[in-house]
C-alpha cells in the first residue's frame, strides 16, 4: 500500500509546520525523512498516522482518502521515538492488545509469536520498565506489527540505543519490513541510518520536500547545502561558476547553470592528498587537525578560507602531522 | 556527594537527631506499655468503623472530583486563575470552610435547609467537607503525572485501534497508577487523622458520629487519670490505621511503580468545554458558596450589614489574648524550624545516609496523626523533669499546661514542612557553588552563609509562612495541648463555633482565610 501526501498543510498558531508537502512512499518500499530539527519530518509522520491534524492537502493510503480518518481506523502502525510501551501492562498485554481491540481470538498465541520473531521469545510476562532500551524496541516493533499493517511508520527507533546495538535492531528492522512486503516511513537524523536503510531518501526543509531520490543519488548530487550535510560530512565551500566552469583554489569542474557564486560540496573521500612533494597538480593545503579513527584517518586541512575534511586509509606508519602542508587532489572528477 | 569533612555539621545533625528521638521517637515508644483498657476497645468499634467509613468515603470523593479536575488542569486551556481557584480550599484549613457548612446546612437553623434536606452534622457532611478540603491535592498530583506522562503511550492506543474513550480508561487511567496511589493514600492518611472536622460535626450531631481521634479526647475528658489507658489504646488503633495501612499499601504496589515515560513532545492544551464547566462548577461550590457564606455571617446582623460582629471580636480581650499568643508562638516556630529543618534538608543533600535519616526522622513528624502526637507528648512532659547538675542548680522542665508545650509540638509537627522544601531547594543549589566559595578562600560556614543561603532564600521564606501559618490554624494539637490558660486561635475558633458565637467564628475565619489567600499569592509571585 503506498502513502500519498498531497500539498499537506499544518500550521500551529502563526507557525508554519507543513508548508504544501508532496511525498510519495512507494509499495513495498521504504523511504527516509531527512531534514534538520524542525523541518516537519515527525508531524508529516504524525500526519500520515492522523495524530495531527492538517490544514490543507489530501492523505491517501493506497486508493483510500483518510485525511479526516481517526488514527484508529487507520490500519498503520507506528513505532514511537520513546517506544511508548504501557507501562501497566505486561509485554504480552502490550503486544496482544491490538489484537482483542479488533476481537481477535488467539491475540496472546499471536503476540507471543511475534515475540519470537523479535527475538524475544519467553518474555511476555515481564512488564516494560523491566527490559532494557533494546529490548523495550524490540517489543515497541512487535506491537506495531500486532495488527499487520500494510504501513509501518518509525519516529527515530533507533536514537535512545548506543551504536552497537542500533547496528543489530536497524537489520532486524530491514528484514521484518522486507519479509512482509511493508511500506515504511522512517524519520532519523542520523544519515547512516537512514541512508543504510531506505530506498529511497526524501529532504525536508521548513515543511517541504526539497529533493527526493535514492540513498545514492542524494548523497552524490546534494540539491542543496543541507541535504549535502544531512546525508554524511561534507565541507562546503564557496566558488564561482563561469562559463559552465567552477574554479576552487585551482580545481576547475564542469557545471552547468549560470554564472556567479556557487556552494561546493565535497565529501571527505572526494579528495585524496599527497605529502607536497609533487605540487604541480593541486593546491597546497596545511594539516589543521588529524583524527584517528582505526582504519581510516581524517584529517581537516585549510588552504586561506577554505576548511575541507579528508579521510585517507590510516598510512601503516606514522600518520601526517597536525601543521604539516599536503597538496589536495581531487579523486573523482567534480 | 560527598559530606564536607567538618565536624561542626556533624554534631550539629547529631543535636538535631538527638533532639528528635528525645521528642517523636521515645514519646511514641511509651505510649506502648501505657496502653490498657482493652476491655472496653469492643465498645469503641463504631468510632473504627465511622473512622475507617469517613477514610474511604472520603478518599473516593476527593479522588472522584480531584481526578478529572486534573485532567483538566494538564489538558484543558482553562481561565486566568483557574489553579489558584483549585488550591484556596486546600490551603485554607478545612475547619473554616466547615463554619459555612454549619451555618448553611444546620438541620433546623441552616440557611439552605428550609430548601434543601440536608444536615452536614453526619458522616457524610465530613465526607463533603473534608472531600472539597482534599480534592485539590489529588488533582495536583495527577495534573503533574499527567503532565510527565508521554502523550505517546496514548497515540499508540489510538494507532491499534482504540477509541479515545477506551484510550482513557485502558491506557491513561491505569497508567497513572503510581498517581493514584500516592494521592489515595495520603487523603486516606489525613482524613483518617483529622481532628477538627470530626469534632465539630461528629460531635453536637443529634446522633454523635464519633470517630478515633474525637475519641481520644472525649476520653481524656472524662479525666487523665481514668482516661488515659483507654486514650492510649485508641491512638495506637489510629496510628495503625493513618500511618500503618497507608504505608503497607504503598508497599505492595512499590513493585508495580513505574517511573513515568518521559514525554518528549509537549502537549498543547486545548479549548475543552467539559474542563472549564468543571472548574466553574468547583469554583462556585467549594470556593464561592463558604467565602460568602463567612462573608455575608460576619459582616450582617439581623439581615443588615453590620460589623458589630467585628468589633465583638476586637473588642474580647481573651481572643485578642488567644490570637497574640497564636501569632508569637506560630513565629518562633516557623524562625527555628526554618533554622533547623533547613539546616537537616542542606545536609541531607549534601550528605550522606545519616542526614538522610535524621530527614527521615523529621518528616515523621507530620506523618503521625496529631492526636496520637499530642497524646505521646502529654503523656511525656505530663510530669515535671527534674534535671539535678549538681547540687544546686536544678532545672525543672514543667512544660504541662503552657505554650511552650504546644510550642515544641508544632515544632516536632511542622520540622518536616522546611525540610522537604528547603530540600528541593537545596538539589537546585549545585554543590560546585559551594566549593567554587571554599576555593576562593572562604570557610565552610561563610560558605554556606554567602552562597547557599542567599540562593535558598525564597525556599526559606517559603517554608516560614507555610509553617507560620500552618501552625496558626492548627487545631488537633492545639486543643489537646494548650492549656486553659493559655488559649490559642484554634482553640478559641473552637469554644466560639461550638458553644458561644457562630458569628464571632466566622469573623476569624474570614480574617484567617484573608491572611491564608493573601499569603498564598504573595508566595507565589515570591517564588518564581
Amino acid at each position: 500500500m503506498s502513502v500519498t501526501l498531497t500539498g499537506v498543510r499544518r500550521a500551529v498558531g502563526a507557525h508554519t509546520i507543513l508548508d504544501g508537502l508532496d511525498l510519495v512512499a512507494e509499495k513495498g518500499s521504504i523511504l527516509a525523512l531527512l531534514g534538520p530539527s524542525g523541518s516537519g519530518k515527525t508531524s508529516c509522520l504524525r500526519v500520515i498516522a492522523g495524530l495531527d491534524p492538517v490544514d490543507g492537502g489530501t492523505v491517501r493510503l493506497g486508493d483510500r482518502d483518510v485525511t479526516h480518518v481517526p488514527p484508529e481506523k487507520r490500519g498503520v502502525g507506528m513505532v514511537f521515538q520513546t517506544w511508548a510501551l504501557w507501562p501497566h501492562r505486561t509485554v504480552r498485554a502490550n503486544v496482544a492488545w491490538p489484537l482483542q481491540l479488533r476481537g481477535i481470538a488467539d491475540a496472546n498465541a499471536r503476540a507471543d509469536a511475534l515475540l519470537g520473531r523479535v527475538q524475544l521469545g519467553g518474555t511476555g510476562d515481564r512488564y516494560p520498565h523491566t527490559m532494557s532500551g533494546g529490548q523495550q524496541q524490540r517489543v515497541a516493533l512487535a506491537r506495531a506489527l500486532a495488527i499487520e499493517p500494510d504501513v509501518l511508520l518509525l519516529d527515530e527507533p533507533l536514537s535512545s540505543l548506543d551504536a552497537a546495538l542500533r547496528d543489530e535492531l536497524r537489520a532486524l528492522l530491514a528484514e521484518v519490513i522486507r519479509e512482509r512486503g511493508l511500506t515504511a516511513v522512517l524519520v532519523s537524523h542520523d544519515p547512516e541510518e537512514a541512508l543504510s536503510l531506505a530506498d529511497r531518501v526524501a529532504i525536508l526543509q521548513a515543511g517541504k520536500v526539497t529533493q527526493v531520490g535514492t540513498p545514492a543519488e542524494v548523497y552524490a548530487t546534494p540539491r542543496t547545502e543541507a541535504a549535502a550535510r544531512l546525508t554524511g560530512p561534507v565541507a562546503v565551500v564557496g566558488a564561482t561558476r563561469r562559463g559552465g566552469r567552477v574554479d576552487l583554489l585551482g580545481w576547475h569542474g564542469a557545471s552547468a547553470g549560470p554564472d556567479g557564486a556557487v556552494r561546493v560540496a565535497i565529501r571527505p573521500e572526494d579528495v585524496g592528498f599527497s605529502d607536497g612533494k609533487d605540487a604541480a597538480h593541486g593546491v597546497p593545503f596545511t594539516v589543521e587537525r588529524a583524527s584517528f579513527r582505526g582504519a581510516r584517518t581524517r584529517y581537516r586541512v585549510r588552504a586561506e578560507e577554505v576548511v575541507v575534511e579528508v579521510e585517507r586509509e590510516a598510512p601503516p606508519i606514522g600518520r601526517l602531522r597536525v601543521g604539516r602542508a599536503v597538496v589536495l587532489e581531487a579523486t573523482e572528477s567534480r | 556527594m560527598r559530606f564536607p569533612t567538618i565536624k561542626g555539621p556533624t554534631v550539629l545533625l547529631a543535636l538535631v537527631a538527638a533532639m528528635l528521638v528525645a521528642l517523636v521517637g521515645l514519646p511514641l515508644l511509651a505510649l506502648l506499655p501505657r496502653m490498657g483498657a482493652l476491655h472496653a476497645l469492643p465498645g469503641e468499634a463504631d468510632a473504627l468503623g465511622n473512622t475507617v467509613l469517613l477514610g474511604l468515603g472520603t478518599t473516593l470523593f476527593a479522588l472522584g472530583i480531584g481526578g478529572p479536575m486534573g485532567f483538566a488542569l494538564a489538558r484543558a486551556r482553562l481561565f486566568r486563575g483557574a489553579d489558584l481557584l483549585l488550591v484556596l480550599p486546600y490551603v485554607t484549613p478545612p475547619y473554616v470552610s466547615t463554619i459555612a457548612w454549619m451555618m448553611l446546612a444546620n438541620p433546623t437553623t441552616g440557611w439552605l435547609t428550609p430548601y434543601l434536606p440536608v444536615d452536614i452534622y453526619t458522616l457524610g457532611g465530613m465526607i463533603w467537607v473534608l472531600g472539597l478540603h482534599l480534592a485539590p491535592f489529588v488533582a495536583t498530583t495527577v495534573r503533574d503525572a499527567l503532565t510527565r506522562l508521554d502523550p505517546a503511550l496514548e497515540e499508540a492506543a489510538w494507532l491499534s485501534g482504540a477509541s479515545r474513550l477506551r484510550t482513557l480508561f485502558s491506557v491513561t487511567v491505569p497508567a497513572l497508577l503510581p498517581a493514584w496511589v500516592a494521592a489515595a493514600t495520603l487523603v486516606f492518611a489525613s482524613t483518617v487523622a483529622s481532628f477538627g472536622v470530626p469534632w465539630m460535626l461528629g460531635a453536637p450531631a443529634r446522633e454523635p458520629v464519633p470517630v478515633l481521634s474525637t475519641r481520644i479526647v472525649e476520653v481524656l475528658e472524662l479525666g487523665w487519670v481514668q482516661g488515659r489507658p483507654l486514650a492510649t489504646s485508641l491512638a495506637m488503633v489510629l496510628l495503625v490505621l493513618g500511618l500503618g495501612v497507608p504505608l503497607l499499601l504503598r508497599r505492595l504496589l512499590a513493585g508495580r511503580a513505574w517511573s513515568g515515560a518521559r514525554s518528549v513532545r509537549p502537549l498543547v492544551p486545548t479549548d475543552k468545554p467539559w474542563a472549564t464547566a468543571l472548574v466553574a462548577a468547583w469554583g462556585v461550590l467549594a470556593v464561592a458558596v463558604p467565602t460568602f457564606t463567612l462573608l455575608v455571617a460576619s459582616f450582617t446582623d439581623k439581615g443588615a450589614f453590620s460589623l458589630v460582629h467585628w468589633a465583638r471580636v476586637a473588642g474580647d480581650a481573651r481572643i485578642v489574648d488567644a490570637l497574640s499568643r497564636s501569632t508569637v508562638v506560630s513565629a518562633g516556630v516557623a524562625t527555628l524550624t526554618v533554622g533547623v529543618g533547613g539546616f537537616v534538608a542542606w545536609a541531607a543533600t549534601r550528605g550522606g545516609r545519616s542526614a538522610g535519616a535524621v530527614a527521615g526522622l523529621a518528616r515523621a513528624g507530620l506523618a503521625i496523626p496529631g492526636s496520637v502526637l499530642a497524646l505521646a507528648l502529654l503523656l511525656a512532659f505530663s510530669q515535671e523533669v527534674r534535671v539535678i547538675v549538681a547540687e544546686r542548680a536544678t532545672f525543672t522542665l514543667a512544660l504541662a499546661d503552657t505554650a511552650w508545650l504546644l510550642g515544641l509540638a508544632w515544632f516536632v509537627r511542622f520540622l518536616a514542612l522546611p525540610v522537604d522544601i528547603v530540600g528541593a531547594g537545596t538539589r537546585n543549589v549545585h554543590p560546585s557553588l559551594e566549593e567554587a566559595a571554599r576555593v576562593a578562600g572562604a570557610g565552610p560556614l561563610r560558605a554556606l552563609g554567602t552562597v547557599t543561603v542567599p540562593l535558598l532564600a525564597p525556599a526559606l521564606a517559603n517554608a516560614w509562612f507555610l509553617v507560620f501559618v500552618g501552625a496558626i490554624c492548627e487545631v488537633t494539637l492545639a486543643t489537646m495541648l494548650a492549656g486553659p490558660r493559655t488559649p490559642v486561635l484554634g482553640t478559641m475558633l473552637f469554644q466560639l463555633q461550638t458553644y458561644a458565637d457562630p458569628r464571632a467564628a466566622c469573623v476569624l475565619g474570614v480574617g484567617l482565610s484573608a491572611l491564608l489567600v493573601g499569603g498564598t499569592a504573595l508566595s507565589r509571585r515570591f517564588v518564581r
